[in-house]
């Protein structure tokens, strides 16, 4: 029966090359789809921009759709941000004043400030729902009366604790009309777009010849290079290679010292002095004080320009009193400040003093960060001398503390048009502290900026510093 | 603690309703056993018609010979090896099981949940090995796929805990469906069996259940997701086409394994079946299960057909009639579907139906707007593939984009975050995967999938004598790496969306229990007699036990033509 059945049935087939090919298919369509979630994840970064981008986005939103934002305090701990009632969006609580500092956050028209710069922290994406708190180095009552104080004028003030580095106040505003609110960005966008360079803080990016300020550099260069007794007569003009350089206002100093140069910001003083210098050791002196160097921050970057070329007498000597090719922010001026008032250690500025998530220390600011050895010890002495007598000048005497100074007048591109700076470095019990007051577009080169430095001196005594 | 508890309880509960199914499945057994003596004592004794010509009684001997196989294989098994691979397996199991919950722990939580389901899920993997070892199956494709299976329920367990993601339906449920299959599965043996002895009268069957399901659905079906294919009874909803497209399967099976029967028939006949499930699941918006028959059709005709020549001229013709049907799906659109105006068409891809047409059908033929609506679904995936950002991601386009967020999150081992993404218990798994255990996770799961393909090739298909067993065992694995690949594919955005769920992963109570009736029989078919005892020139009672007569295992060895 059995053979029988044997018998009747036909040799079954297998098609042995068709098994492979269904096999080989199947194999290589696994493949296929194992590379295409390989590429679809983006996990290996650069196969594609497009992925890339897409997977920040998303993961962007995601962290901003499920954390509330976390909060921002001033060094005294109190908060600079609140969240709103419905408890999604955090509003500044001293709108104009921190607007730069914080930025904004909107899903049409992007980030800016800490906002942007620190997403990742501020929208963690943790389960707790909660972002990081960030504990800033700015005294708020401070940030407010240094807004206060521009007015409306274009401009910034910058404060520094010369012995840390910590940023105390950096306001900036950067029209006359309107001021920068982040909490109304969806309502004043366009207002503020149409305004040039409206985003820009103007303590950090705004990048213009410093004016006067640049002569303490020039006042440290010829100190250091033994010079510092040079002396020049001034008729009220300074002439060399076909060009002439004159005095604010066409003053005349006849024969001027270091010290009297400095007082009375002789212009013709420094373009002789820069002269007698030389290129090379102004601009030894001036990349000593991170000129030319890009300044890394915890919020920004800090970039300035300094390039005298060489046998180009006219473009030293205008470099020499702060015109030329020069290019500063305000905040780096005070950094030079910082940097003579400190003997000559110049440090790295800083705005954020840690960052807590869940109670956990996730960042801690390096305080002390030397970013220089700008100048030598007897050269700040020497220095501090000269630009105190300055403050005595500008009567900013001992009723403030041991303060220097000094103004600088620089000529903008348009014509007719000026950029004012202050930059004063003060000791107060003991404490040091360093800013800058800038102001920019004015039309009156003779607007004073002291009484505003005065102001922000008598009330630099009520920061609490460690 | 309290849920703890109770899904501890619930397990309890579970073990004994499986010892219970056991002592029930016996107690008839032993009655179908008595009735069926008496009903041959009868016969003997009337000697009317031949014994196998009678129906019932040919369904009880297919049970019998089963059952006598299966003690006949418990008492000359090697004992000592027996209990010392089941130890070895245990062992695995707990391992495996282990990880998984520490995986939970370490992912969302959820372990504890996976930890007071390992008692069922430990009893369902040994169950599965010791089948297994009884039959001398191929260990590491019933080893592979239980990691499967219990990689599904950590996953199920994870999204029960996700708050993004998470699914109402409790973990317990899967483990329940789970264990039904698998009994199921046990039952549906002698059914295949008898099946398979029975050829002519089992392709008639099928068709006619297949039709019948199919009448039942277009009656009494409920919508869910755009399709028919669902029917709901006590609160519980069935997908009745998972048991047409088994039912399906099985008559191509017969019909391709027919080697009595010519090519040319063979393939009309399957075509012609295929034609009436194109035609059913067309009316209940049935793509899915439709593309799995077509799959499956296709692979079995080129492994059975002696020429694939025919093979060719037949899949011409059929995609002659699909871009046909797709003109007219196309013209049926056109009409049913409201013209965009230039500006939509240039944003969007996606046109809204027309609510005036809709709600008056008696303006178009009630197949005319079915056609459109068809037509519309299949545009609608294609579009997502091709160019998803120009579908309303508000609207059509939600889950695609729901998805490619979720792509985007995932990392190589896991991401940190969630994104909500509909169904993704079920067809969209991969994701769930993806997001949970990363890339590295995806590729495992891939790789266990083709494994288990190859492995069922190589140590079970080519080794098995039996024609049509082998070719329904082949239609079952080739259903569940096809749906693995596509789900995974369309889980992706690299292929249209296939509304199938991913074997042993997705959430589900009806493919469940067929996966688990598919992953049974795979095994069975890859048992060591049907090979062993094939090759001897004695008659061995084994060598009936699958419905069909064994061929000599060196006659199954040619070259291709």
């Amino acid at each position: 029966m059995q053979t029988k059945n044997k018998q009747n049935i036909s040799r079954p087939i297998i098609h042995k090359k068709r098994i492979s090919a269904i096999v080989a298919t199947v194999v290589a369509f696994s493949i296929i789809v194992v590379s295409c979630t390989v590429y679809k994840t983006g996990i290996i970064k650069g196969l594609s921009e497009t992925i890339d981008t897409r997977s920040i986005n998303v993961i962007n939103q995601y962290k901003e759709n499920n954390t509330v934002e976390g909060t921002f305090n001033d060094r005294n701990g109190d908060p600079i941000t609140k969240i709103d009632e419905d408890g999604k969006e955090a509003k500044i609580l001293y709108s104009e004043s921190y607007s730069y500092i914080i930025g904004y956050d909107s899903d049409t028209y992007g980030k800016s400030g800490l906002r942007k710069k620190y997403f990742d922290y501020i929208y963690d994406g943790k389960k707790d729902g909660v972002g990081a708190n960030f504990q800033l180095t700015t005294d708020s009552s401070l940030q407010e009366l240094a807004y206060n104080l521009l007015g409306n004028n274009e401009g910034s003030i910058s404060i520094i604790n010369v012995k840390s580095g910590e940023i105390l106040a950096l306001a900036s505003r950067s029209s006359a009309e309107i001021g920068f609110n982040a909490n109304e960005i969806y309502n004043n966008f366009k207002v503020y777009n149409e305004i040039p360079a409206f985003f820009i803080n103007r303590a950090t990016m705004s990048e213009d010849p410093p004016g006067s300020t640049f002569k303490i550099i020039t006042a440290a260069s010829l100190i250091e290079n033994d010079l510092e007794k040079y002396e020049y007569f001034d008729e009220g003009s300074y002439s060399e290679g076909g060009f002439a350089i004159k005095n604010q206002n066409n003053a005349v100093y006849g024969q001027t010292d270091l010290e009297k140069a400095l007082n009375h910001s002789v212009n013709t003083y420094f373009a002789s002095a820069g002269v007698k210098l030389g290129a090379k050791k102004l601009q030894s002196t001036a990349e000593r004080f991170m000129f030319n160097e890009e300044i890394e921050l915890d919020f920004t970057t800090l970039y300035s320009n300094i390039n005298i070329p060489k046998n180009d007498i006219n473009q030293l000597a205008q470099t020499a009193f702060g015109q030329g090719s020069l290019q500063i922010s305000p905040l780096q001026i005070t950094m030079i400040m910082q940097a003579v008032l400190n003997d000559g250690e110049m440090y790295k500025p800083y705005l954020i003093n840690s960052i807590t998530d869940d109670e956990k220390v996730v960042y801690k600011a390096k305080s002390k960060e030397k970013l220089s050895d700008s100048i030598d010890k007897k050269t700040a002495k020497k220095l501090q001398e000269l630009l105190h007598s300055n403050a005595i000048h500008y009567n900013m005497d001992e009723e403030y503390g041991y303060v220097l100074a000094k103004t600088g007048t620089a000529e903008m591109a348009k014509k007719g048009l000026y950029h004012k700076y202050l930059v004063v470095g003060a000791i107060i019990n003991d404490n040091k502290y360093a800013f800058c007051i800038d102001c920019k577009n004015l039309t009156n080169p003779n607007y004073d900026l002291k009484p505003i430095a005065r102001k922000l001196l008598k009330n630099l005594n009520n920061v609490m510093l460690e | 603690m309290i849920t703890f508890l109770r899904e501890l309880l619930l397990s309890l509960l579970f073990v004994v309703i499986i010892m219970a199914f056991i002592l029930t499945y016996k107690t008839i057994y032993s009655y179908a056993k008595k009735c069926c003596n008496t009903m041959k004592n009868n016969e003997n004794f009337e000697q009317s018609k031949p014994q196998s010509s009678n129906f019932f009684n040919s369904i009880i001997d297919q049970f019998s010979q089963y059952n006598s196989d299966l003690i006949t294989r418990i008492k000359t098994i090697n004992k000592h090896e027996y209990t010392r691979n089941m130890a070895i397996n245990l062992c695995s199991i707990i391992i495996i099981i282990a990880t998984f919950s520490l995986l939970c722990y370490t992912s969302n939580g959820g372990y504890d949940l996976l930890v007071s389901l390992a008692l069922p899920l430990l009893i369902v993997s040994m169950i599965i090995m010791a089948f297994t070892e009884l039959y001398q199956s191929d260990w590491l494709l019933s080893f592979l796929a239980i990691i499967l299976i219990l990689f599904g329920v950590a996953l199920q367990v994870m999204l029960n805990v996700s708050e993004t993601n998470g699914t109402n339906r409790s973990t317990i449920q899967l483990v329940i469906f789970a264990t039904v299959g698998l009994l199921l599965a046990v039952l549906a043996i002698p059914v295949f069996n008898f099946l398979i002895s029975r050829k002519t009268i089992a392709v008639y069957l099928t068709i006619f259940a297949s039709i019948l399901f199919y009448i039942i659905l277009l009656l009494f079906g409920s919508k869910s997701s755009g399709t028919t294919a669902w029917i709901t009874i006590a609160g519980q909803s069935f997908q009745i086409t998972e048991i047409t497209k088994l039912l399906g399967f099985i008559t191509f099976a017969i019909m391709f394994s027919s080697e009595k029967v010519s090519p040319k028939k063979r393939l009309l006949s399957a075509t012609i079946v295929l034609m009436i499930h194109a035609f059913f699941l067309f009316l209940i918006s049935e793509l899915g299960t439709l593309m799995m028959l077509i799959i499956v059709y296709v692979l079995l005709g080129i492994f059975y057909l002696p020429s694939l020549k025919i093979m060719i001229k037949y899949i011409t013709v059929l995609l002659l009639i699909a871009s046909i049907a797709s003109g007219i799906g196309y013209a049926c659109y056109k009409s049913v579907y409201a013209q965009p105006d230039e500006a939509t068409e240039q944003t969007s891809y996606v046109q809204t139906i027309n609510e005036d047409q809709e709600q008056n059908p008696q303006e178009h033929n009630k197949f005319v707007v079915k056609a459109a609506n068809v037509f519309n679904k299949l545009r609608l995936r294609i579009v997502l593939v091709v160019n998803p950002d120009s579908v309303d991601i508000y609207n059509e386009g939600f889950q695609a984009n729901a998805a490619n967020k979720a792509l985007a999150m995932a990392s190589l081992m896991g991401s940190e975050y969630e994104q909500y993404v509909p169904v993704i218990e079920s067809d969209y798994i991969f994701l769930f995967v993806l997001m949970k255990l990363g890339v590295f996770g995806g590729i495992s799961v891939i790789l266990i999938m083709v494994a288990m393909f190859v492995l069922f090739i190589l140590k079970n298909y080519l080794k098995n004598t039996r024609v049509c067993e082998g070719a329904l065992s082949f239609a079952f694995m080739s259903s569940l790496i096809v749906q693995a690949l596509l789900t995974t594919a369309s889980a992706i955005g690299c292929f249209p969306t296939v509304g199938l769920p991913f074997p042993f992963l997705s959430l589900g109570g009806s493919a469940t229990i067929m996966n688990y009736i598919m992953l049974i029989y795979i095994i069975y078919s890859g048992r060591k007699n049907a090979t062993t005892t094939a090759s001897s020139n004695t008659h061995n009672s084994n060598n009936n036990i699958g419905g069909e007569i064994c061929r000599p295992k060196i006659s199954r060895i040619s070259q291709d033509q």
